[in-house]
């Protein structure tokens, strides 16, 4: 029997850069022109099958980016797995807004977190103001990973939550990953698929 | 040939049992096969037949299972389906009720499952000594049959025993087919949808016989939820079925109860009397019956012997000896004919008594005495002519302490399922001369029109005994949670064993009832809380006389300690009392040993006897009195009556299991549900406005489910641990359920309080919060509160007050206050009003003592806030704005957070003797309290002066008393400083 694994990932950013039409295209593979602006955290999960058969389920909060509810986030990104932190490639201050998230992370999460970089709207790239060098120099020297996405096109987005998926430890319970008791947990108590252990974590590096 | 018929009755069985589990399954999952099979063990088969009862009598109800297979289909599966052995266990109820089904153990069949059959071997089936006949040969036929789940360890396989061949034929088909379908199947199969067969309950708690406990009834729901913050949900699943629990109870009164059915009243008559080991020598019809309240006092009968007295009491009681005394009581009226009923008679009479027998000889061998004879005899005495009409139902009885319930015969066949049960407490708990009895019985209207059964409610009655003398406040609280505790109704069944075959010891575990499993509880006897309250006070209060009576009543009651275990949380909680209007029951002594009122001059008096009661939404409880007889003077205390109606909706059973089993099956597996639950809120912000202490804001939130299944939705605090609203704001539903479509408008207000007051007042004036409402498996929405705060001059520090450079709503910032050093010498909001008084309201009748006009008091207040002149140019025109201005006053020195003179002053001030030494003491306090003080004491005498009624003095001391030296009545431990010294200090500067 394949083996399953449950992760907490998070979505932070700048407002209207796009994450949770990354999260709609990610789960439902749709897209909205007209989104409204998050108000609150959105709670959403996902599966991705690896090449191995394993399954990595992702138990996603989708963050507001507003400014005015920036002290709230650390409630959502507290006991998460890995954390997707966004920028609109045609807004060179929302890279600015990204590197505080990430400086926020690295000072405030758990330290073992994963930090995926991701440059959305890569559709609109005639209108670009971050460049593909200056983002991934900074991913390098942050040591995390790095990708652009495009949300309307659908360009990335697998590919990133798959990195992401490959990266994560692969050789611990679910349950002791996903923090405990983070993200609702109505369906957990059923263990029809006993779990059997794994193999060793790859640590792939990000090839998106 | 009896053949044929034995296997048509089996597949009859068989095919009741499909349809019994179909009900309790989804519409995606259909039962293909049903077994009745007692569990044996859940390891190895062999170790378990050493275990099998020898007869089929002998196998215990609890070990009954239901074996289903059954097949679960998805829409893209077409016929083929998911196969799963599912185990049902039937839960037995008490007898009233019907079997309860939970789901054990849901078994997927899939390659690796195994199951097996074998028969018993015939000697243990012979062992049993049942006759065997050949024709019936099956159905004494047992089978045992395993079932093992893929890869599962040995440990968890599962041996059952049945008798039904036919339907383990059946099953064994069922399974293989499914094992052969799943073997076709190239993928792994999905089985989330098991996940509802799993460990929870079929069918809502509020379908079972017995009430759910009272206690958690009346905790708000939110309360019961489970831990949860912004980004950690909590048990979503536990707090779904508790959500949906409250929301079926509620449809169940707002749908059901509010417009079905008539209700039938129950009118029942409580009593509770300590009868200080005496014998019944008086007439007790007073007690008993309300035209009998105002009749002449009866002088004692002359003592009858107890031998004697028994003698006649045995009549109206034993259904086998004549009823000669009876007969005599009620001039020979055998027949109810011709004793007229009446509707306001009571259909029952509840008598508590205490103290019945006070002999040793009763502790140590507590058996039914002569005495509860006796008493039954003289309450069937004291019922007059009415007494034909009743019999008695239960009584119960522990040592000193007797429960008897006496019913309207016509009622009788009403009330069923009568049980009783009794607990000693205290130090000497075992034997009993403290303690509680106790009865619980169902009471269902009997409807004439249709034979259909009426769902029953519970009612259930304590009489307890508490721990006796003043300072034993704690024993008694601690007496009340032991009797909740351990005060049990058996039920004469027995509980589900371990499943361990060798453990037959534990098999009997009983199952208890409590006595908050009920529709309502009411709960008499000698409580035995005293007054905290100086003795002298007490009487003192007790001797008022006139006007100043009742609210020297209204004061002492303050001091209850029962009332004050209530306010504290400490015993009682959720119980109601009525309010208390007649004196102390306790304790009456005789002549030489006698006050002027009657009481005991040795003790403190005290309501020591008491009548509470608590009830679910299930039934209305209405007392219609409260009262003491203080013409039976038998005993130390006096008889206590409360006369209550209790009104039950008549519900038919099944229409009230179909209504639920409708809601149940549109709620019944929200957590199941794949779809996204999906809640609109209508505002992400919210203004409140201003508000303050007088003038709350209130808003609504406006929320939909605008997804495809019902939808459960919480506040919840932003981390673990803390509060879900910040202190200034209250919210009317803080979890709830939504079915699709449907919509909510959620009340949101700011309230303050005085604490609060007190701390907003020197706080920034601009709140605000952002509240998170977390929709169960969805979505956390974000709404923020924000509100300004206007601050008030009420409930802030003198010393506060004094350093304002103006109107206080002027006040920009605290940086703005005057230093301390630099502060005004009274506030200048007491010198407005004491002008104001002073210069208008000498001839205002009633000031202080009357309330005012309440839209004056706003005005008032307001003024004093802002600084606004006050509006009132004929103030002598209208005697109404003068006394709001007396009430403003008072209200103002109340609320400040430290009285005029500090609390820690107050015993020393209460044993002031002579003027002289009363203003001595206030040399002591800070310059302003001192100035408000002499002001407002100043202001009180003159009035009292001017005043031509003399008792005026007494009545301000009395009211002010309270107002400016008040009683901290939570300081339970002792009795807190003489009310009468504070009074007198008060006085020393009044008049
Ligand atoms: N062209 C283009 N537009 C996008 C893309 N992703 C998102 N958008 C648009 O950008 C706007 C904002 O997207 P959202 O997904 O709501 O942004 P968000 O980061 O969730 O914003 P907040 O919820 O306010 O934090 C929407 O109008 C989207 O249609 C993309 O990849 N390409
Ligand atoms: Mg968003």
């Amino acid at each position: 029997m394949s083996k399953q694994l449950q992760f907490k990932l998070v979505l932070l950013g700048e407002s209207a850069v796009g994450k949770s039409s990354l999260v709609l295209r990610f789960v439902k593979d749709q897209f909205d022109d007209y989104r409204e602006s998050t108000i609150g955290a959105a709670f959403l999960t996902q599966t991705v099958t690896l090449e191995d058969q394993t399954t990595v389920k992702f138990e996603i909060w989708d963050t507001a980016g507003q400014e005015r509810y920036k002290s709230l986030a650390p409630m959502y990104y507290r006991n998460a797995n890995c954390a997707v932190v966004v920028y609109d490639i045609t807004q060179s201050a929302s890279l600015e807004k990204a590197r505080s998230w990430i400086r926020e992370l690295q000072r405030q999460a758990d330290p073992s977190i994963i930090i995926a970089l991701c440059g959305n709207k890569a559709d609109l790239s005639a209108r670009r103001q971050v460049s593909q060098e200056e983002a991934k120099k900074y991913a390098d020297e942050e040591g995390l990973m790095w990708g652009e996405t495009s949300a309307k096109s659908g360009e990335g987005v697998q590919e990133i939550f798959a990195a992401i998926a490959k990266k994560l430890p692969q050789n611990t319970p679910a349950s002791a990953r996903a923090g405990g008791r983070a993200g609702p947990s109505g369906r957990t108590g059923v263990d029809l698929n006993k779990q059997a252990a794994g193999a060793p974590g790859q640590d792939e590096p990000c090839n998106c | 040939m009896s053949q044929p018929f034995a296997l048509l009755s089996g597949r009859a069985m068989s095919d009741r049992l499909k349809l019994v589990v179909q009900g309790l399954l989804r519409p995606s999952e259909i039962v293909n096969a049903a077994t009745e099979a007692y569990i044996i063990s859940t390891q190895d088969g062999t170790s378990g037949l050493d275990n099998i009862p020898r007869a089929r009598s002998d196998l215990p109800h609890g070990r009954k299972r239901v074996v289903a297979v059954v097949t679960h289909f998805e829409p893209q599966d077409g016929d083929r389906g998911q196969g799963c052995v599912i185990v049902i266990k039937m839960a037995q109820g008490p007898p009233s009720s019907k079997h309860e089904y939970s789901f054990e153990r849901a078994i997927p069949i899939t390659d690796g499952f195994s199951m097996s059959m074998a028969q018993m071997p015939s000697n243990t089936v012979q062992a049993t000594g049942l006759p065997r006949y050949t024709q019936s040969n099956s159905a004494n036929t047992a089978f045992t049959l395993t079932i093992a789940a893929d890869k599962a360890p040995e440990a968890e396989r599962l041996t059952l025993l049945t008798y039904d061949s036919e339907g383990l034929r059946t099953t064994l088909t069922e399974c293989r087919r499914c094992k052969e379908i799943s073997a076709l199947q190239a993928e792994p199969q999905d089985l989330s949808w098991l996940a509802a067969y799993i460990e929870r309950p079929s069918r809502p708690a509020i379908l079972s016989s017995v009430p759910p406990d009272l206690r958690m009834l009346q905790k708000p729901v939110h309360t019961l939820l489970s831990p949860a913050s912004a980004g950690q949900p909590g048990d979503e699943a536990f707090d779904m079925a508790i959500i949906r629990e409250d929301w079926i109870r509620r449809r169940v009164r707002d749908q059901l109860l509010a417009s079905t059915a008539p209700r039938s009243s129950l009118r029942i008559r409580v009593g509770t009397f300590n009868v200080n080991g005496k014998m019944p020598t008086q007439d007790l019809s007073s007690w008993l019956r309300d035209d009998r309240i105002y009749e002449q006092f009866i002088p004692p009968l002359k003592e009858i012997s107890p031998l004697s007295l028994s003698d006649l009491a045995q009549s109206p009681l034993s259904t086998d000896t004549s009823n000669d005394a009876r007969d005599s009581i009620a001039a020979g009226a055998d027949d109810k004919t011709r004793v007229a009923e009446d509707q306001g008679d009571p259909d029952l009479f509840v008598l508590a008594f205490q103290e019945l027998d006070l002999s040793a000889e009763a502790l140590l061998y507590s058996t039914k005495t002569v005495r509860e004879d006796a008493w039954c005899a003289a309450v069937f005495a004291g019922l007059g002519e009415k007494a034909v009409l009743y019999e008695k139902l239960v009584s119960k009885q522990l040592v000193g302490m007797l429960l008897l319930v006496i019913v309207r015969k016509r009622l009788r066949e009403s009330f069923s399922d009568i049980r009783s049960a009794s607990v000693g407490a205290g130090i000497m708990g075992m034997m009993g001369n403290k303690g509680a009895t106790a009865v619980r019985m169902a009471y269902a209207p009997t409807s004439s029109e249709e034979a259909a059964s009426t769902r029953p409610s519970t009612l259930t009655f304590v009489n307890s005994h508490l721990a006796a003398f003043d300072e034993m406040v704690d024993r008694r609280n601690a007496d009340f949670h032991d009797i909740c505790k351990r005060l049990l109704f058996d039920t004469g069944m027995t509980g589900q064993e371990p499943l361990a075959p060798d453990d037959v010891s534990s098999e009997s575990n009983p199952i208890t009832l409590n006595i908050f499993e009920t529709d309502v509880l009411f709960w008499m006897g000698d409580l035995n809380y005293r007054l905290n309250l100086p003795e002298t006070d007490v009487r003192y209060l007790l001797s008022s006389s006139g006007k100043i009576r009742k609210s020297n009543m209204e004061l002492l009651l303050r001091f209850d300690q029962l009332y004050l275990a209530q306010y504290m949380q400490k015993a009682f909680e959720n119980f109601k009392e009525h309010p208390i209007r007649h004196a102390p029951s306790y304790r009456f002594a005789t002549d030489a040993m006698a006050d002027t009122l009657g009481y005991d001059t040795k003790r403190k008096p005290a309501w020591t006897d008491r009548i509470l009661h608590t009830h679910s939404a299930m039934v209305d409880v209405e007392q219609s009195s409260y009262g003491s007889h203080p013409d039976i003077s038998m005993s130390d205390h006096k008889p206590i009556s409360a006369n209550f109606d209790v009104r039950v909706a008549s519900l038919d059973a099944t229409a009230f299991d179909k209504f639920v089993q409708g809601l149940w099956r549109e709620v019944g597996s929200i957590e199941e549900s794949d779809e996204v639950p999906r809640l609109r809120v209508d505002a992400t912000f919210i203004d409140f406005g201003t508000f303050s202490y007088r003038k709350p804001s209130q808003r609504s939130l406006h929320v939909e489910n605008i997804g495809k299944t019902p939808c459960t939705y919480r506040f919840i605090a932003t981390t673990l641990g803390t509060n879900i609203f910040p202190e200034w704001l209250e919210v009317d539903q803080v979890s709830g359920l939504l079915l699709p479509g449907e919509s909510t408008d959620i009340n949101i207000s700011t309230r303050v309080d005085k604490a609060l007051a007190t701390k907003l007042n020197i706080s920034q004036t601009e709140v605000t919060r952002t509240l998170i409402l977390h929709t169960a498996m969805g979505k956390d929405h974000f709404i923020t509160a924000v509100a300004k705060y206007e601050r008030t001059s009420f409930a802030n520090n003198l010393s506060m007050l004094a350093r304002l450079p103006g109107p206080i709503r002027g006040l920009k910032s605290l940086n703005d206050l005057l230093p301390a050093d630099h502060a005004v010498t009274a506030p200048r909001e007491v010198m407005r009003l004491i002008n104001w008084l002073m210069t208008n309201a000498t001839n205002a009748e009633g000031l202080f003592l009357q309330a005012g006009d309440s839209k004056a008091v706003d005005t008032i207040c307001e003024c004093l806030d802002t600084g606004v002149e006050f509006p009132f140019h004929h103030p002598e025109k209208e005697p109404v704005v003068a006394l709001a201005f007396g009430e403003v006053f008072m209200r103002f020195l109340e609320m400040l957070p430290d009285p005029v003179i500090p609390v820690s002053m107050f015993s020393r001030c209460a044993e002031v003797s002579s003027k002289n030494q009363a203003f001595e003491l206030l040399e002591e306090l800070p310059a302003v309290n001192l100035n408000v003080w002499i002001s407002t004491t100043a202001i009180l005498h003159y009035f009292a002066q001017q005043d031509p009624v003399s008792s005026r003095i007494e009545q301000f001391v009395a009211v002010f008393t309270s107002v400016l030296l008040p009683d901290d009545p939570t300081a339970l431990a002792s009795p807190s400083t003489s009310l009468r010294g504070k009074r007198a200090f008060l006085r020393y500067f009044i008049s």
